[in-house]
């Protein structure tokens, strides 16, 4: 008996050990909280590179930090511009800060060597027509115009084609240099860009609260000048949602906590029995927790609305060893507990586990932080609660007494057939309702930043004249020249769609970069030119012999100097492009095309246009992952059915004809819960029928408990307990602003309270005949 | 390519500056809604050695448009608004420049439109400014701070009564352009 006590002490002294080293392991880590609903989804495409694509498109922008000082008065602005610049110093250990840029200036002339290869657009196509005059009437013409420019060098670029390239190559963003500042060439007022690159992840919380700890004071010190600022980046809606998590931690879950610690003490007037409920709680919780954040780097913000869950399922197993505790010594409880605790956590193990099973982020680490916390919260209550309050011994609850009499006072639905027939007339409308109800997939629906941070986001990339990141058309190729030449290709129609301003712009590599065959074929059109006008212009210009010669010794010499993707990438003319390339890797060389002023007709029309050509595809992040979410809802609908289904044929087995008093409650329940969210919400979404099954599971557990105990003061207790503490734990999402989680709670606190309302009624008038 | 358009932008003040200080200039002039006018230009170009002789038409409509209409010895006409730059030979047009899209053509409409509308505090963004002699024959000398400006322009002289009357531009790469203004009205 001692060794066995012995024995005892020490696995529950492991059990301390392992707890408390994946806890201290993963502090060591620091917590990190995700609010990206992307962050839940799948990858949305098969096709590997689209992925990459998308990958390398959000890394690029996750540690992108843009802020924009603005002012009426210019003085002012670029005042606040230096004081910024100072403050954000500051963060130069955990970013680079880009203010300013002195040493270059806009107007380099490193094409200047390709300008016979590299033509601009309009060159281009007048040469292509055959309208060389045209070029030649603009070479001259610059020489009499007030606005001629830098380059005119009439004898090594007699038609000014290095003019006119310079002239019209657009930049990446709407900024230009201001006496080494980046004013943004969009804004009305005097408006400068600030851009940070953070060397770490954007949802680690010390990064988040240093980059505050600068910016928010700054904001403030600025307002004082007169100048605003104005942010934008991953990092702040990061920040903003963890701040929402961490509200909401400290309000619904120190609510569902508090709730339930009171009940608790209500019910058992012991401090002793609090603990043993809270302990496996607790220990069930962190552990889950650490060990999420151990194998996934951060926890998402509804893996722990979702573990709140956990809590009303962790209570279960303390609640009846406490039960059973009152009639039986420490030492047998777990002896007897045993068999059906160990099938309570393994089915409840195997449901949340199966959740893993979907290709689904979100729903995995949900699984694994279910998992780890039933586990530890099971273990907790087998090792450790029999070794606490070892003497304590309980009575009949007062609790358990009252409720069965106002349980046994409840109307019975088999001697009510009034009643019967307004539940199978509200049940009959409940369907109707719901057959009419529409699906809402659009991922907008579910967005967690506030609408003021997404509108001051949106503002600052307007003024950048920054294109869309969610919605591109990724090019791909064997070689950066195939996919040049693709895009090539593909850009006349583009052309179009912005001529006819359908679509405002675009950016795309080879506007940049032209594929080496168009370079060749520009060198033939330029030899051609000068074939034909060089004498013109040289007689016009009054060219000696000599300096005719110099112009045919410059084109000879440079005829051939194409511009490579390497020179290219080398050039400072690349940045802001350069991401336009996504990989150039031999064999898997891909590039995107930025577009701006979408509008959904248009992505239907790009969607058309890009099957036009192999290798070309148009990527909508919104649109894929809304059908996305459609596609879920739709097997959500299947697994729930499916659920019913295998639940029916196995509870059949054992209760015969007395299988509706176990379904009816949770699936009644269900049905006048859903159509009153469709009534109230005109539609329904994914999260809503993940709800569901949760209200079927525990549900379904209420009807089996009471069925099998029909008699049992304590059995009604425990049901009625392990209903409230999941109402706390679940329903009080309902009041969360995080919409995933409200749509969570909307269904589950008014399914749950139905199930507890409507599960008495079924009760049988005499269970003791029960077989 | 600043040239002839900060002339034209200095004519647009019939009162004479005395001061470097772009707030004194700021307090003496003010741009008339519309000035039309004839204008005769010679450009040096040094790389031929050579001269370059025209002469047109100039006509502005503050903070909407500028048009610069050569009419010898070729016909093109030059149309800035604060957005764009477009170039029209006869009927065809060669080029249209929009100034959001290209940090180049902003810099020199803004300049161009901060001289029209004798914005002097959008000028001195780019050019320090230097006013000597009296109020019957003044000259200003603007001399580029922006590196930008001063890939181009090496030197601007302005020079006038009443009115802008000439513009020296002494260009980076040596080129020199003067031009005149004839006969400007409201």
């Amino acid at each position: 008996m001692k060794q066995l006590l012995y024995r005892a002490r020490l696995i529950a002294l492991l059990w301390l050990i392992i707890v408390i080293g994946v806890i201290l392991a993963a502090l060591r880590q620091g917590p990190a909280f995700d609010t990206s609903l992307m962050a839940l989804l799948p990858t949305t495409e098969q096709r590997p590179e689209i992925s990459q694509a998308v990958e390398k498109l959000s890394a690029d922008f996750s540690g992108q930090v843009l802020l924009v000082v603005a002012a009426d008065d210019r003085d002012i602005a670029r005042q606040a511009v230096a004081v910024a610049a100072q403050r954000l110093a500051a963060l130069s250990d955990i970013a680079r800060v880009d203010w300013q840029l002195n040493d270059t200036t806009i107007m380099s002339n490193e094409l200047y060597p390709f300008r016979f290869n590299v033509l601009s657009n309009t060159v281009r196509n007048r040469l292509l027509a055959g309208q060389g005059q045209q070029q030649y009437q603009s070479a001259l013409q610059q020489l009499f115009s007030p606005l001629s420019g830098r380059a005119l060098d009439p004898i090594r670029d007699p038609f000014g084609l290095y003019h006119d390239l310079q002239m019209t190559r657009q930049s990446a963003l709407q900024i230009t240099l201001e006496q080494g500042l980046f004013r943004l060439t969009g804004a009305d007022t005097p408006a400068y860009l600030i851009r940070l690159s953070l060397n770490y992840d954007p949802f680690s919380l010390p990064i988040q609260q240093r980059v505050l700890g600068v910016v928010d004071p700054l904001e403030q010190e600025l307002n004082l000048q007169g100048a605003q600022l104005y942010r934008s980046g991953l990092v702040w809606h990061a920040a903003a949602g963890a701040q929402q998590a961490k509200n909401e931690i400290s309000t619904i879950g120190l609510g569902s906590l508090v709730g339930i610690v009171l009940l608790i003490l209500l019910v058992f007037k012991r401090v002793n029995v609090l603990a043993a409920v809270l302990l496996p709680i607790l220990i069930g919780c962190l552990m889950a927790g650490a060990v999420t954040l151990l194998t996934f780097g951060r926890i998402h913000l509804i893996t722990l609305a979702f573990g709140a869950g956990l809590v009303g399922v962790s209570v279960d197993y303390a609640l009846h060893f406490i039960c059973e505790r009152q009639t039986t010594a420490a030492d047998r409880v777990v002896k007897k507990l045993f068999a059906g605790l160990f099938l309570g956590l393994a089915s409840s193990v195997i449901a949340y586990a199966a959740l893993a099973l979907a290709p689904f982020p979100g729903l995995r680490q949900m699984a694994v932080f279910s998992v780890t916390g039933l586990i530890a919260a099971w273990l907790t209550v087998l090792l450790w609660l029999p070794l606490m309050n070892r003497k304590a011994s309980y009575k009949a609850l007062p609790a358990a007494v009252l409720l069965n009499r106002w349980r046994m006072r409840y109307p019975r639905l088999e001697s009510q057939p009034l009643l019967l027939a307004c539940i199978v007339i509200v049940g009959l409308i409940s369907v109707v309702i719901i057959s009419q109800g529409e699906p809402q997939d659009d991922i907008r629906l579910l967005q967690t930043s506030s609408s003021e941070l997404l509108n001051e986001d949106r503002r600052v990339q307007q003024l950048l004249g920054n294109s869309s990141s969610a919605a591109f058309i990724l090019v791909t190729g064997q070689s950066i020249e195939t996919v040049l030449q693709r895009e090539e290709r593909l850009l006349p129609q583009l052309d179009e769609m912005v001529e006819s301003s359908q679509l405002q712009g675009y950016q795309a590599l080879s506007q940049m970069l032209p594929s080496l065959q168009r370079q060749s074929e520009n060198s033939d059109l330029v030899r051609a030119l000068y074939r034909e006008y060089l004498p013109r212009v040289a007689t016009i210009l009054h060219f000696s012999e000599e300096q005719r010669q110099s112009a045919n010794e410059a084109l000879k010499q440079q005829l051939n100097q194409q511009l490579t993707p390497a020179d290219w990438q080398g050039l400072g003319t690349s940045e802001g492009w350069r991401q336009l390339l996504i990989s150039d890797t031999p064999g898997e060389a891909a590039s995107v095309i930025r577009l701006k002023g979408l509008s959904s007709d248009l992505k239907s029309q790009l969607n058309e246009l890009v099957n036009s050509e192999p290798g070309i595809y148009w990527v909508d992040r919104v649109a894929s992952i809304s059908d996305l979410l459609s596609d879920y809802r739709q097997q959500i609908i299947q697994w729930l059915l499916l659920a019913y289904g295998l639940v029916v044929l196995l509870l059949a087995i054992r209760y015969r004809y007395d299988l509706w008093r176990i379904i009816l409650p949770p699936l009644l329940a269900s049905l006048l819960t859903f159509a009153a969210l469709i009534l109230n919400d005109g539609g329904y979404n994914l999260f809503n029928l993940i709800a569901l099954m949760l209200v079927l599971g525990i549900g379904l557990d209420m009807g089996i408990f009471l069925y099998e105990a029909a008699d049992n003061n304590h059995t009604w207790l425990a049901v009625s307990l392990s209903a409230i503490t999941s109402l706390l734990a679940f329903g009080l999402l309902t009041f969360s602003k995080t919409p995933v989680l409200y749509h969570f709670g909307i269904i589950v606190l008014p399914g749950l309270c139905l199930v507890w309302l409507i599960a008495p009624l079924m009760r049988k008038l005499q269970p003791e005949i029960e077989e | 390519m600043i040239r002839g358009w900060l002339l034209s932008a200095f004519m647009v003040f019939s009162t004479v500056a005395w001061s470097a200080d772009y707030k004194l200039l700021e307090s003496l002039t003010t741009a008339p809604e519309t000035l039309h006018g004839q204008f005769t230009q010679v450009k040096f170009v040094q790389a031929l050695d050579a001269r370059f002789e025209s002469s047109g038409r100039f006509d502005y409509q503050r903070d909407r448009s500028i048009r610069w209409h050569t009419l010898k010895p070729i016909d093109n006409l030059l149309t800035l608004t604060p957005r764009s730059i477009s170039n029209q030979q006869g009927d065809t047009v060669l080029s249209r420049l929009d100034s959001q899209d290209n940090p180049v053509v902003a810099v020199f409409s803004d300049i161009f439109f901060g001289v029209m509308t004798a914005q002097w505090q959008t000028l001195a963004d780019y050019f320090e400014m230097d006013v000597q002699g009296s109020k019957q024959h003044w000259t200003v000398t603007l001399s580029p701070i922006d590196q930008n400006v001063a890939q181009v322009v090496a030197r601007v002289e302005l020079s006038g009564d009443e009115l802008l009357r000439k513009v020296l531009l002494f260009e980076a790469t040596g080129d020199q352009t003067t031009i005149m203004f004839l006969d400007p009205q409201p």
